[in-house]
């Protein structure tokens, strides 16, 4: 009766802080949901991803000690939750170098028609680690300590994945400059 | 050695992502506006982060995010989500089942820790199968049979797709619910108050809901209510074909 009693309270003592963490994952969703597909390009699987997130925030609503980082919070559930679909894709995953095939089924760039889709084909082309460093800094707005806590990564290895996926990114932009113009333009309306 | 070449692309990133502190942005800010170079190394830049943002500030929506939740609305997502944590609490969490329960054969509930009495329940309808919620009431009433006391206590909760059975006018199993509220003070039926307010936002009518079925709360809620009071064991029933 006393084990009963306890999970009872352990329960309790959960759900008591999920209201904060349902209203936040209310608020939030569409931004994991955002961040979660620039990372696999699919869909499908990025619902999966933030589902599965959502579901171990509220199972772990205690965990978070300081309401004031529950964006972080959430979107570092939502990274281990992509970890561990790559861990089930490939036995070892080095984030730095690592394309994700998966991606590539977004179509082949030349084929691309639009702007938008040729930036997302250029993202899946980068190796994962690079992939997320760049989402979380310009889908998210994270700073980069921020980031470094996130993905678990030291504050270095941040600042080096953007400046390779930036390099890359300009590169693979430059590749094709008769959209260049289009892009540019493009950026400048939505400013 | 122009100001360009002070600048390494690494400070330019801090510059562009707002890492750098006052007075380095100050510095920034005046060598951008003597450099052309340089300018047009933040201006690309800017415009690279500006473009990771458009690509992905409208993604495709999953189409399997809309048939797994019906309407796909955030509320609804989220209710389905803590659904699903219920259960995963359920597995994890030691919440037993009822020992007869062990009896369902094809039965999908979540839960198979060691048997163990229990005097309060939650069963937890989810599919719009009479043939699963009539073998569900079979339960209750055995469990009531066999829990005289009114200490014990069993909720028989229908999800948003289980509403037509609990429906006065359409459902098969409107004579087996009353005859178990008729019979046992500890039975209570709680049909989703958000599948009767979306039912009545799209018919134009609420559904007439068979009386004495409580209506003032939705499923989820009503579920998390329970367990916040203690005591109560939670059932998820997804497939149950006999007892």
């Amino acid at each position: 009766m006393q084990t009963q009693n306890r999970q009872g309270m352990g329960i309790l003592s959960s759900i008591s802080n999920k209201s904060f963490i349902r209203s936040e994952l209310e608020k939030r969703r569409e931004l994991l949901y955002r961040l979660a597909y620039s990372w696999c390009h699919n869909p499908a699987l990025a619902d999966d991803l933030v589902q599965d997130a959502m579901v171990k925030a509220l199972k772990n609503a205690r965990q978070l000690k300081d309401t004031a980082s529950v964006k972080g919070w959430l979107s570092k559930i939502l990274a281990n939750c992509w970890y561990d679909h790559l861990r089930r894709y490939r036995e070892t995953v080095d984030l730095d170098n690592m394309p994700y095939e998966e991606a590539a089924s977004t179509g082949d760039i030349h084929e691309q028609q639009d702007i938008v889709s040729r930036v997302r084909a250029m993202i899946a082309t980068l190796p994962v680690g690079q992939r997320q460093v760049i989402t979380l800094v310009d889908l998210a707005g994270f700073s980069y300590i921020e980031i470094a806590d996130i993905l678990d990564i030291p504050i270095g290895t941040v600042m080096s994945r953007i400046s390779r996926a930036r390099k890359a990114l300009r590169v693979k932009l430059a590749d094709y400059d008769p959209r260049h113009d289009i892009l540019r333009a493009k950026i400048r309306r939505i400013k | 050695m122009s100001i360009d070449d002070n600048y390494s692309d690494e400070k330019l990133h801090m510059f562009i992502d707002d890492e750098m502190n006052s007075s380095d942005r100050a510095r920034m800010m005046e060598a951008i506006s003597k450099d052309e170079q340089l300018s047009n190394r933040v201006c690309e830049l800017v415009q690279l982060k500006d473009a990771v943002r458009l690509a992905y500030s409208e993604p495709p929506a999953s189409s399997h995010h809309v048939t797994r939740n019906g309407t796909g609305t955030p509320s609804n997502w989220l209710n389905a989500v803590a659904a699903a944590l219920l259960l995963a609490v359920g597995a994890t969490g030691g919440w037993l089942l009822y020992p007869q329960l062990a009896n369902l054969q094809g039965s999908e509930i979540v839960a198979s820790a060691p048997q163990q009495h229990t005097e309060k329940v939650i069963l937890h309808i989810s599919k719009s199968d009479p043939e699963q919620f009539s073998t569900a009431l079979a339960y209750a009433e055995k469990f009531l049979e066999e829990h005289a006391s009114s200490n014990n206590q069993i909720d028989v909760v229908a999800h948003a797709g289980v509403l037509d059975l609990m429906r006065s006018d359409i459902s098969p199993l409107k004579d087996q619910i009353i005859s178990l509220m008729d019979k046992y003070d500890n039975i209570h039926f709680i049909a989703c108050a958000g599948a009767i307010k979306m039912f009545t936002q799209k018919n134009g009518v609420a559904p007439d809901i068979i009386q004495g079925v409580g209506t003032d709360n939705t499923a989820f809620d009503h579920i998390v209510g329970r367990l916040q009071t203690g005591g109560w064991k939670y059932i998820k029933i997804e497939s149950v074909t006999e007892i």
